[in-house]
């Protein structure tokens, strides 16, 4: 047996396959904003799950249809998005958020944004100049925060520091997903960034 | 050309088929089997969004790979800064037998040699793809890969009896 083949061997007994977790294409669709099954979103929207102890990931939440501007009661708190011009509140349409129940025990909701893009479903446009610099107020302790760009090819988000308040120099214009985690679940804002 | 419905139904194709090893990677990167799948997640979620923009110069595939590995490294990153704040409990990826050597070893390597190894090995990609993945040359990743090789036989036979 040569070298590489004790490492891979070595490698994969360290960290062996597991065929059998848990694949959810539906997931990935809502966090995406995608509605390809809108019968089977609908029947998981009618379920309400009660969490207990049991991970968020592991079950089906209860779906959200709708652009929530707002913030929906039960989702992620708003972010806020201040600029030279001034500040600007917006919701949060695609998330997956735990919610503490009166029995001690958790439900998880999760929103499906639908169309989202500059000029598109309610996407709050922001007017910024390139070179400005931009903060991100979030009123939850992030575990996560990253800036992606999904109409420039590469959809991979840019590392902010995990911190509740932090600014990017605005280096590009177009639609923008503010990546999020916390303790509750994901949440990903939308924006435009529109050319000053 | 390829089309927006044909982009997506082959993500789809590809998520249902290769999903452990994305989960594998990612768990590798970021030693969280919790975490690992939420990335994959969201991965593949920002590979949907942007399916219109993979322009099919390269393997989709490939493509999926960088978008999973960078997703990776940002909470990978964010991991290790919670972790110096003590808000998470460090979990070994290792099952505690002697592959949390290797595991180790490969852990101490420079970021791009162990992402080559780990895309070598857990993801089974060739060296084309892993190029694509990185976004460095073929060239550079058989450097890369004999770089690793030799600085993972030297540190295992160090802990080797």
């Amino acid at each position: 047996m040569n070298f590489e083949q004790l490492l891979e061997r070595e490698l994969e007994q360290a960290l062996p396959l597991q065929r059998e977790e848990g694949r959810d294409w539906n997931d990935v669709l809502q966090r995406a904003g995608f509605r390809r099954r809108p019968r089977r979103l609908l029947a998981i929207a009618a379920v309400v799950v009660v969490l207990g102890a049991a991970p968020a990931y592991a079950v089906a939440p209860r779906v959200l249809d709708a652009f929530t501007e707002s913030g929906a009661p039960e989702g992620p708190p708003p972010a806020t998005i201040q600029t030279s011009s001034g500040r600007q509140t917006i919701g949060s349409p695609s998330f997956s958020w735990s919610t503490d129940r009166n029995d001690g025990s958790s439900s998880v909701l999760s929103a499906n944004p639908g169309e989202v893009g500059c000029g598109k479903g309610g996407t709050p446009t922001i007017t910024v100049a390139l070179g400005e610099r931009v903060g991100f107020l979030l009123e939850f302790p992030p575990r996560s925060v990253g800036l992606s760009f999904p109409e420039g090819g590469d959809p991979s988000p840019i590392p902010l520091p995990r911190q509740r308040a932090v600014t990017w120099r605005v280096d590009r214009h177009g639609f923008a997903v503010l990546w999020t985690s916390g303790a509750r679940g994901s949440a990903q804002y939308f924006v435009c960034f529109e050319r000053g | 050309m390829r089309s927006s419905d044909d982009a997506m139904a082959q993500l789809e194709e590809l998520y249902r088929r290769r999903y452990p090893h994305f989960v594998r990677l990612a768990r590798a990167l970021i030693g969280s089997p919790e975490l690992a799948h939420d990335v994959v997640q969201d991965a593949f979620a920002a590979a949907v969004r942007s399916h219109d923009a993979y322009r099919g110069d390269g393997p989709l595939e490939a493509w999926v790979w960088r978008i999973l590995v960078n997703h990776a490294r940002l909470r990978a990153r964010e991991r290790a800064v919670a972790a110096l704040h003590g808000d998470v409990a460090e979990a070994p990826a290792s099952n505690g037998s002697h592959g949390g050597d290797v595991l180790a070893a490969v852990a101490a390597l420079p970021e791009r040699q162990r992402l080559a190894v780990f895309l070598r090995y857990y993801a089974d990609l060739d060296y084309r793809s892993i190029a694509a993945a990185l976004g460095i040359q073929v060239g550079t990743v058989s450097a890369t890969l004999h770089a690793a090789h030799a600085s993972l036989r030297h540190a295992l036979e160090e802990v080797t009896p």
